[in-house]
């Protein structure tokens, strides 16, 4: 019935959001850019899971040494890293010349609620392992973006001989300092065993979760594109993102009961105390050189949620970007391609060049 | 212009005020024990009518959909394994190839 509840809401308010659109604008959606603009291939496969290698564009720099392994989170679609031209990491890093892999987790189907923590991080095991062996390379770099950062970083720290430079991009390491998402889960009222024994976690309860954390937010985005509406781009950046948000996947039932016990509400990973198949995945294990980014209003991954991996692990080549935006707007923004993707592909191109 | 101007200011200010507010209710134990106690009341209700419709299905003799879930779960790791197998063979051929190059 809950799931009826908040499935009715948030299509109430998509369809809310499209007739906004179409008053104010008077524009057909189709009209509009493209979603997932840069051409790709896909090489491998793995359950839902599949493994995007990016193309190279014409005159694109010549590429390093060493593969990119970009690795999303679990909980959105992975297109937020290539929404459309312009606002695209993965365009901007393929542009630079990097080699670019991308894993998609894929949608989760019924049978995956049993897919555990553990197979999780197996299954990033195997894709960093596939791009080695399609490229030669001996090791790759890892950029992991939010949840998909925290699973690079632990996967680091379990095989740190396979991976040359990781970018934590707005991924938490220290669940006390989480912030209000944080706050919501802990165990005086949340109970995840309760959740993942009712299956998957549907995308009506993910995303209610993120609303949530700032209910008057769907109202503002609209006074906020109406604000903006005499500039083109910003109808194709809110026709963008109103699509990927709306676009919510299922999440894992026993990796999510995991996650939340282990590290949102134990916060075992910088306890040094979090295990994966009976191994603890130690941060300090970590010696490759590290690019923290988070972003100054990030309410989902603060910066010092984020920071933590640099003061845990081992590594001595750590920098940290602050970069300005949301959780998702300091990617996807209009500022992310004059700092963050030009920084980021510059200081992968050093690291991967070097290793 | 300076109509809308003013008008977004004030909706700004209202927005924040009232993310604020939710903010302070949304952190209140008060509202999160209730909330929460509904919540997991309504999962374990999900739960126990799954296991139930499960159960009846299973005295049918009918494989229940936990049954076929976990089936096509167990197909899937197969599927992994065999990927991980794929891959450490590929390994020693590339060592053995490598190993013969250099005799």
């Amino acid at each position: 019935m809950i799931d009826t509840l908040l499935e009715l809401t948030n299509s109430a308010a998509g369809a809310f959001s499209e007739a906004a659109m179409h008053a104010l604008f008077g524009r057909d959606v189709r009209d509009l850019p493209a979603l997932m603009p840069s051409p790709k291939d896909t090489v491998f496969t793995d359950g839902t899971a599949s493994l995007y290698r990016f193309r190279r564009p014409a005159g694109a720099p010549a590429a390093p040494r060493l593969p990119l392994l970009v690795v999303p989170s679990m909980i959105n679609r992975w297109y937020v890293l290539d929404l459309r031209k312009g606002s695209s990491f993965v365009e901007a890093l393929a542009a630079a010349g990097h080699d670019v892999f991308l894993l998609d987790w894929g949608v989760p189907r019924d049978e995956d609620r049993h897919i555990a923590w553990d197979q999780v991080i197996d299954r990033l095991d195997r894709f960093v392992r596939r791009v080695r062996r399609i490229t030669g390379a001996p090791k790759v770099g890892v950029l992991g973006y939010c949840m998909g950062a925290t699973l690079s970083g632990i996967y680091t720290a379990l095989h740190p001989e396979r991976v040359a430079a990781l970018v934590n991009l707005a991924g938490p390491f220290d669940f006390s300092k989480s912030g209000l998402l944080g706050h919501l889960v802990q165990p005086g009222w949340f109970n995840p065993e309760a959740v993942a024994a009712a299956g998957n976690v549907s995308p009506a309860q993910m995303q209610s979760g993120f609303t949530a954390l700032r209910p008057s937010m769907t109202v503002s985005k609209l006074v906020n594109v109406a604000d903006r509406m005499k500039q083109p781009s910003s109808l194709a950046g809110f026709y963008a993102m109103e699509t990927w948000g709306n676009d919510n996947i299922p999440f894992p039932a026993a990796a999510y009961q995991t996650y939340i016990t282990e590290l949102y509400q134990q916060n075992l990973l910088v306890k040094g105390e979090h295990r994966v198949r009976g191994v603890v995945a130690d941060l300090a294990n970590i010696t490759c050189p590290i690019l923290v980014i988070g972003a100054d209003r990030d309410t989902i991954c603060p910066l010092p949620a984020a920071r933590a991996l640099i003061e845990r692990a081992g590594s001595t080549d750590t920098q940290v970007l602050q970069v300005p935006g949301g959780h998702v707007g300091a990617v996807v923004g209009s500022r992310a391609s004059h700092d963050l993707y030009p920084a980021t592909a510059a200081w992968l191109r050093e690291r991967l060049d070097r290793n | 212009m300076i109509t809308w101007d003013l008008w977004k200011k004030g909706f700004d200010a209202w927005e924040d005020a009232t993310a604020r507010y939710a903010e302070l209710w949304l952190r209140s134990p008060m509202t999160l024990v209730p909330a929460g106690s509904l919540f997991t009341a309504m999962m374990k209700t999900k739960a126990a009518r799954d296991k139930a419709v499960a159960s009846w299905w299973s005295a049918m003799g009918v494989p229940t959909r936990h049954d076929q879930e976990r089936s096509l779960h167990a197909l899937n790791q197969i599927q992994s394994r065999l990927a991980d197998l794929e891959d450490k063979l590929a390994e020693m051929h590339a060592a053995k190839h490598d190993e013969a190059a250099k005799q």
